[in-house]
C-alpha cells in the first residue's frame, strides 16, 4: 500500500509538469497580450514609448519559454505566482483566501451530495418502480436539467423573500473585510448553504441515478440470495452486500464530481457573487492578466490530480479486487 | 478458561428421529406476476424428504427446480411469491412450522435460515460476496446462530474450512473468493452452509459450473459430511447420473410440477412416467452399438405463458391419448412398488378408457 503510494506521488512529478506547461501556453494561445487588451480599454491614447517601457517591466517581449521558465522557477524556488498585471498585487495574495473558499464551498458540496444522493439512490433501487421511486427519478431528472445559474436565482429570490436572508456573498455585509474569528466563521456557515445546495444539484441527481444503477446491479446478484439464506436481517444484508459493493464506483466518482464543481461554479458563483476562484479566473481571461489566469489554472489542476489520487488510493484502500501491483 | 466447543448435536437428533420426515413440500404453486402475465415457475409440486435421506430433484431447464428450493427457504426472488400450499418442516426442538405461512421478511424464518436449513447455488463465483472475506462470511452465519464469541466463531470458522478440505485453512479464513478457484469457493460455501449444522442443505446444482473432476470431489464432500452429521440433503441437478450416485428418492418434474416420484431404484429401473422413460431413455450408454441412435424428446418445453391444456406433457408425449390427455389434469396416482406418478396412464379408470380406445 505504502509503495502503490509512493508511486503514485513520483508519477505526479510529470504529470504537474505537462499541466504547468499545458496550463500557460492555453493562456498564450489568443492573440494579443495584457498591454494590447489594457490600451484598447484605456481612454487616451498611450504613446509608445510608455507601452514599450511597461512591455519591458512586465517581460513581454522575451520569448515564451523563457517567460515561462520565469514563473515556473519562481513557483518552485520561492512560492512566487508573479504579479497579476491588472491588480498590481502579487497573485499569491489574490488567490489565497478565495481559493480556501472554493475548497470549503466544493467540500461542503461533495459531502451534500453524498449524504443527499446516497440514501436516496438506495431507497429507490430498493423500492424500484415504486411511485416513490418514479418521484425521485423525476425530481431528479428536473435537478439534472435546471442550469445551475437559474436555481441561483430562485433560490436566492426566496432565501431574501421569505427568510430575509443577505444574499450574495458568503458573509453578512458587517463580515466581508473582517478578520476570521468564530462569529465570521458562524456567519459563513449561514451562508454557505445556499451555494452548497445549487451547486450539488446537478451532482446529486447524476448520483442517484449512478447509486440506483449499481445498486440495482448488486440486488440481483447471487450473494445476496446466499447472504439471506443465512439468515441474515433484510437491513442488515443491504447494508452489509450490495450497499457496500455498489459504493465503490461512487468512490472513483469523487475524481470527477471534484473538478467539476470546482470549475463549473464560475457562472453561479459570478450570480451569487462569491468570493471564490471562478468569477477571478474569468475576468483574469478576459484581461489577459497572465500570470493569474495561468496561476489559477494550473492550482485547480493540481486540485483535480490530487483529488484523482485520493479517490484511487481510497478505492484501493476499500476494494480487495484492485491490485497494487 | 476454556471455551467450551459448541456441541455437535445435530447427528444424535437425527439418530433419534430415523426415518422421520423432516420436510412436507405439498402441491405448493409459487407464480411470478410479471407485465407480461403470470408465470406459474412452480405450479403444484410435492415432496417429501425423510431424516438423513437424499432427495434428488430432476428435470430440464426451467421446469421449476430451483424455484422450489428457494420457494422453502422463502427467497424467491419479486415478483415470485408462493400462491398456495404447505412446506412443512420439522424443527430442532420437535415443533412443525409451515413454511409457506411465514413472513419471508420475518423472524422465524430468518431463524430457520442459516440454522435449520442451508443452501448451496450453482456458481460458487457469485455467491461469495467480492469484497468481503471467506472468514468473515462464515462467521456471520456462526455469530448469527450460536450463542459464540467472535474467537469462538473463528475457531469454528477454521475447522469448517478443515471439515470441508480447504488446504492451509488458518490462511484462507482470511481469503477474498477471487483468490480461490472454483472448487474451493464450493467448498468455502459448503463449509458457510454447514457452519450451524443445519438439519437440511439444499444443494441447488452444486457441481454444475465445476469441471467434472471437481464435481465428482464435491459429491463426494457432500456425501461424507452427511454421513458424518445425519443431515439431509436436497439435491437439484438435471444430472440423471450424478442422481444415481447420491439419491434415495427421486422426484421427476415438469412445467412447475412433480411428474413422478419414488426410490431412486424404482425410478430407474421401472420408470413409470412417459417423461421419466423418456428422460432415461436419451443418456448415452458406453457401448451402444454406433448406429443406434440416442433417443431425443421429441418438441421443446412449452413458452411459460402457453402452458398446454389438460397433462402439461401431452404435445411431447408418445402415449398420447386423443380426447383424454389434452383435457384432463392428471393426479396424482401410485404405480409400480412405490412410486406417484401423475399420467392417465395410471389412474384408476384407465383400462376402461385404453378399451374404448382399442374399439374398432
Amino acid at each position: 500500500m505504502i509503495w502503490y503510494i509512493g508511486r503514485r506521488i513520483l508519477y505526479l512529478i510529470p504529470t504537474l509538469i505537462v499541466v504547468s506547461i499545458i496550463a500557460f501556453l492555453v493562456i498564450q494561445l489568443p492573440p494579443g497580450d495584457f498591454l494590447a487588451s489594457l490600451i484598447s480599454k484605456a481612454e487616451e491614447t498611450i504613446d509608445q514609448a510608455q507601452v514599450d517601457a511597461l512591455r519591458e517591466r512586465y517581460g513581454l517581449d522575451e520569448p515564451i519559454y523563457v517567460q515561462y521558465w520565469k514563473w515556473v522557477s519562481g513557483i518552485v524556488a520561492r512560492g512566487d505566482f508573479g504579479d497579476s498585471f491588472e491588480w498590481n498585487r502579487p497573485v499569491s495574495d489574490l488567490i489565497w483566501e478565495r481559493l480556501g473558499l472554493t475548497m470549503v464551498i466544493s467540500l461542503f458540496t461533495l459531502v451534500f451530495i453524498w449524504v443527499v444522493a446516497i440514501p436516496i439512490g438506495i431507497y429507490s433501487a430498493v423500492k424500484q418502480y415504486t411511485i416513490g421511486d418514479y418521484l425521485v427519478t423525476v425530481v431528479g431528472f428536473i435537478g439534472l436539467a435546471i442550469p445551475n445559474f437559474l436555481l441561483a436565482l430562485v433560490l436566492m429570490y426566496i432565501a431574501f423573500r421569505y427568510f430575509g436572508q443577505s444574499v450574495g456573498g458568503l458573509f453578512s455585509p458587517e463580515y466581508i473585510d473582517a478578520d476570521w474569528t468564530l462569529e465570521r466563521a458562524l456567519d459563513m456557515l449561514s451562508h454557505i448553504w445556499l451555494p452548497v445546495v445549487i451547486l450539488g444539484t446537478s451532482g446529486t441527481a447524476a448520483l442517484i441515478r449512478v447509486m440506483r444503477a449499481n445498486l440495482l446491479d448488486e440486488l440481483s446478484k447471487l450473494y445476496v440470495d446466499a447472504a439471506r439464506a443465512r439468515g441474515l436481517s433484510e437491513l442488515r444484508l443491504l447494508f452489509k452486500y450490495p450497499v457496500r459493493v455498489a459504493l465503490n464506483p461512487l468512490v472513483s466518482a469523487v475524481a470527477w464530481v471534484f473538478p467539476a464543481l470546482v470549475s463549473g461554479s464560475a457562472i453561479t458563483s459570478i450570480v451569487l457573487n462569491l468570493q471564490t476562484t471562478g468569477p477571478l479566473l474569468y475576468r483574469s481571461l478576459q484581461a489577459q492578466d497572465m500570470y493569474l489566469a495561468g496561476s489559477l489554472i494550473l492550482l485547480v489542476s493540481i486540485l483535480t490530480i490530487i483529488g484523482t489520487l485520493v479517490s484511487d488510493i481510497l478505492l484501493a484502500w476499500i476494494d480487495p479486487r484492485i491490485q497494487l501491483q | 478458561m476454556q471455551p467450551t466447543p459448541t456441541r455437535l448435536d445435530s447427528a444424535a437428533d437425527a439418530m433419534s428421529g430415523a426415518n422421520e420426515t423432516l420436510l412436507q413440500v405439498r402441491d405448493v404453486k409459487t407464480h411470478f406476476f410479471t407485465d407480461e402475465g403470470v408465470v406459474k415457475a412452480v405450479d403444484g409440486v410435492n415432496l417429501s424428504l425423510k431424516r438423513g435421506q437424499t432427495l434428488c430433484v430432476v428435470g430440464e431447464s426451467g421446469c421449476g427446480k430451483s424455484v422450489t428450493a428457494r420457494s422453502i427457504l422463502r427467497i424467491v426472488p419479486a415478483p415470485g411469491r408462493i400462491v398456495s400450499g404447505e412446506i412443512n418442516f420439522q424443527q430442532r426442538n420437535g415443533a412443525m412450522i409451515d413454511l409457506a405461512q411465514t413472513n419471508p421478511k420475518g423472524r422465524a424464518i430468518r431463524h430457520i435460515r442459516g440454522r435449520e436449513i442451508s443452501m448451496i447455488f450453482q456458481e460458487p463465483m457469485s455467491s461469495l460476496s467480492p469484497v468481503h472475506t471467506i472468514g468473515s462470511q462464515i462467521m456471520e452465519a456462526i455469530l448469527l446462530h450460536l450463542p459464540v464469541t467472535r474467537q469462538e466463531a473463528r475457531k469454528r470458522a477454521v475447522s469448517m474450512l478443515e471439515l470441508v478440505g480447504i488446504p492451509r485453512a488458518g490462511e484462507q479464513l482470511d481469503a477474498y473468493s477471487f483468490e480461490l478457484s472454483g472448487g474451493m469457493r464450493q467448498r468455502a460455501m459448503i463449509a458457510i452452509a454447514l457452519a450451524c449444522e443445519p438439519q437440511l442443505l439444499i444443494a441447488d446444482e452444486p457441481t454444475t459450473a465445476l469441471d467434472v473432476t471437481t464435481q465428482a470431489n464435491i459429491l463426494d464432500l457432500i456425501r461424507d459430511l452427511q454421513q458424518a452429521s445425519g443431515m439431509s440433503v436436497l439435491f437439484i441437478t438435471h444430472d440423471l447420473g450424478v442422481v444415481a450416485e447420491i439419491a434415495d428418492e427421486v422426484v421427476v418434474m415438469y412445467l412447475g410440477r412433480d411428474v413422478e416420484s419414488g426410490p431412486v431404484d424404482a425410478i430407474f429401473h421401472d420408470p413409470k412416467h412417459p417423461y421419466t422413460r423418456a428422460l432415461l431413455q436419451s443418456i448415452p450408454r458406453y457401448g451402444s452399438r454406433d448406429r443406434d441412435r440416442l433417443y431425443s424428446l421429441k418438441g421443446t418445453v412449452p413458452h411459460p405463458f402457453d402452458r398446454p391444456s389438460g397433462c402439461p406433457f401431452h404435445p411431447r408425449c408418445d402415449e398420447f391419448i386423443q380426447e383424454r390427455c389434452n383435457t384432463v389434469d392428471p393426479d396424482r396416482y401410485a404405480a409400480g412398488s412405490a412410486q406417484s406418478v401423475r399420467c392417465l396412464l395410471y389412474s384408476p379408470d384407465a383400462d376402461l378408457y385404453a378399451k374404448e380406445d382399442s374399439k374398432p
